[in-house]
């Protein structure tokens, strides 16, 4: 593929007639709000026509050139998990939530230097295939295969929990309508795409994804600050928080560093992100669909790219929505009338905190407030900052129907990615027609078992960063280490897959829930202060050390694995029939 | 350039990987570290180095060496 011709297959009049179809469709939507119809009736009408988009053209194979690729690769990175978690973390914590961005982001430079590339060139069908050609013996594939099962699970549940949300909170109506028609939204793409790894409605999703998320941030940010750039809007609202903190007398400091993770809990988060997005199954198989490591790196470049311009976006929503709450704070006469000023996705997730009225009014008598609820005594869900940013900023309802729009094209996206490519390795055939029908019960299965775990009520952003702590403490050591280390063994690599695997899963259960099976009963772990979050980081480190020691003193590799290694220059691996059987 | 040097083609990749390390590792200690001292305490100072990061990473992708053009293969 040669750099010249990047966008001579006509991928950039496509984003520029997606992009000018969604401006459109937003004027439109504008106008129809001056003439009164209500943000709920836009979020609904702009729903329904994605889903028609996801009926109409996921049937429709587009090429997979790096470019297309790029734009969805950043949209499966981001998941909703980035999306909602961002701008949720930002709000939070402050300064340490930036990490999500930069974990992510690196989880791409990772993925092409270690991953991406090579993998592009084996012949294997899925991971747990890819690992059965690394390795001796059939035992790695099939716990790479439950691992795999386990992670694509809680992604989608993750992305479906985020449709719930918007639902819920952006629309007034049960979040099982949201999960639904999220859930239905993935199936349309994942089965009517085939055998495609890239169809038509995967690039006009991401495309309205991206660029959609742009206009929105773009918009709420020039209102507040006349700067168009949402990336550079950042310094007149953070004169704004210091002078509401100086007001209301805060010790904590929303723009230095360490006041919210702390800088160990920070690295850990960067660690599971970086290597959990750099191994993820379906973020893989996206990256190396071209089949060849030119083709990847382009998919890896490109698509890096995307992201940084994106998910440095997001962050100015988090820090403009910390500026209207710290405004409704200093405004508050007590804490009755404050939480009618909140608007209702932030109700929502101070009452998912236990935060009441009633409960806060509580607070204030308890301590003798007179002046209302003081800032440390507020919780509220990170999950529901980011719908609350149109009512905060007092924009108008087509901005909250293009938010919806947004949400559900990451949702769906970033689900479908992840829901084919298990789908495929469960299956883990040739593409013939045939076996299509598998794909669809699979992808079926798969989706029901994430909508159950998405009704179960865990907070998205738990999800997607327990399914990256899982993913990147299990794949460490076979795959990270696995093909930067020619000595590594099937024994070194079956070890740090177990044990990295089970030493996360035992940190999520005892940090989350203790073993009381209940939480906030004060039996939970807190080793060196990492909340169950960044889990991943102990896995790693133990997944590494077993590898690398039962490498060490295990016997070594056979030659076949150990032409993984191979020069720059040597051709690809090919997949050896007697192991794939 | 010696033949043996970390500075030779054939350690592009180790550069990259050394890179990938210090630009997300140095900010985030240096901003955690130099907090006590004036040289981040100011509004947006810290938000402004966190924010480089990502963007420093896009220079270390376009480090890593740039593979050949081969063909396709079909699975």
């Amino acid at each position: 593929m040669s750099g010249t011709s990047r966008f001579a297959d006509g991928t950039l009049s496509q984003f520029v007639a997606v992009s000018g179809g969604l401006i459109a469709l937003c004027i439109i939507a504008a106008l129809l709000g001056a003439l009164g119809v209500s943000g709920s009736a836009l979020s609904i009408l702009f729903i329904l026509l994605m889903l028609v988009l996801c009926a109409v053209l996921s049937g429709n194979a587009a090429q997979s050139v790096p470019a297309t690729s790029g734009v969805t690769f950043s949209i499966e990175a981001l998941s909703a998990f980035g999306l909602f978690g961002i701008v949720g973390a930002v709000f939070t914590y402050g300064h340490d939530a930036l990490v999500l961005v930069i974990g992510l982001a690196a989880g791409f430079v990772l993925s092409l230097l270690v991953v991406g590339p090579r993998y592009s060139t084996v012949a294997a069908r899925s991971l747990p295939d890819f690992l059965g050609m690394r390795y001796s013996g059939a035992a790695i594939r099939y716990l790479a295969l439950c691992v795999m099962a386990i992670v694509t699970v809680l992604f989608v549940a993750a992305q479906l929990a985020a449709a719930g949300l918007v639902a819920a909170q952006g629309l007034g109506v049960s979040s099982l309508v949201g999960v639904l028609v999220g859930a239905l939204a993935i199936l349309l793409v994942t089965v009517l795409a085939q055998n495609s790894a890239m169809t038509r409605g995967h690039i006009v999703l991401s495309t309205i994804a991206f660029v959609g998320c742009l206009i929105a941030a773009a918009w709420v940010l020039s209102a507040r600050t006349g700067i168009f750039v949402p990336h550079l809007a950042y310094g007149g609202l953070f004169t704004d928080i210091s002078a509401a903190e100086n007001r209301l007398g805060l010790e904590t400091h929303f723009d230095l560093p360490g006041e919210g993770f702390g800088l160990v809990a920070a690295l850990s988060l960067v660690a599971c992100l970086a290597v959990g997005s750099a191994v993820m199954p379906h973020l893989l198989a996206r990256s190396s669909a071209q089949g060849s490591r030119a083709g990847t790196q382009h998919v890896l470049r490109s698509g890096l790219i995307l992201f940084v311009v994106l998910a440095t976006a997001l962050p100015a929503l988090g820090v403009l929505a910390r500026v209207d709450v710290l405004a409704l704070f200093t405004a508050q006469q007590n804490a009755v009338p404050f939480v009618n000023m909140l608007p209702s996705p932030l109700l929502h997730g101070a009452q998912a905190c236990q935060m009441t009225a009633e409960r806060m009014a509580e607070a204030c008598t308890a301590q003798g407030l007179t002046e209302g609820l003081p800032l440390e005594e507020f919780r509220v869900d990170p999950q529901s900052v980011l719908l609350a940013v149109p009512a905060l900023a007092q924009v108008s309802g087509w901005l909250r129907a293009l938010l919806a729009l947004v949400c559900l094209c990451v949702v769906t996206v970033a689900g479908a990615g992840a829901v084919r490519t298990l789908a495929a390795a469960f299956t883990d055939r040739p593409a013939e027609d045939d076996k299509q029908t598998n794909v669809a019960v699979a992808a079926f299965a798969i989706t029901a078992l994430a909508a159950l775990v998405a009704m179960s009520g865990a907070s998205l952003i738990s999800l997607g960063a327990w399914a990256y702590s899982l993913i990147a403490a299990s794949f460490v050591g076979p795959i990270i280490i696995g093909l930067s280390w020619p000595k590594t063994n099937t024994t070194g690599a079956l070890a740090g897959l177990i044990g990295g695997f089970t030493m996360t899963a035992l940190y999520i259960f005892g940090a989350q829930w203790g073993f009381d099976f209940e939480g906030d009963t004060g039996d939970e772990w807190l080793w060196f202060g990492i909340p169950p979050m960044m889990a991943g980081i102990f896995g790693i480190v133990l997944s590494m050390f077993l590898t690398v020691v039962l490498s060490l003193i295990g016997p070594k590799p056979k030659p076949s694995q150990v032409a993984f290694f191979g020069t720059r220059a040597d051709p690809p691996v090919k997949a050896n029939p007697e192991v794939l059987e | 350039m010696a033949k043996h040097s970390f500075l030779a083609p054939e350690y592009a990749q180790h550069r990259a990987f050394l890179g990938l390390i210090l630009v997300i590792l140095v900010p985030l200690v240096c901003a955690d570290w130099l907090n006590d001292w004036t040289l981040f305490v100011f509004p947006l100072g810290t938000f402004v180095l966190a924010l480089l990061v990502p963007i420093a990473l896009i220079a270390v992708a376009f480090t890593v060496p740039r593979e050949a053009d081969d063909e396709p293969e079909q699975p």
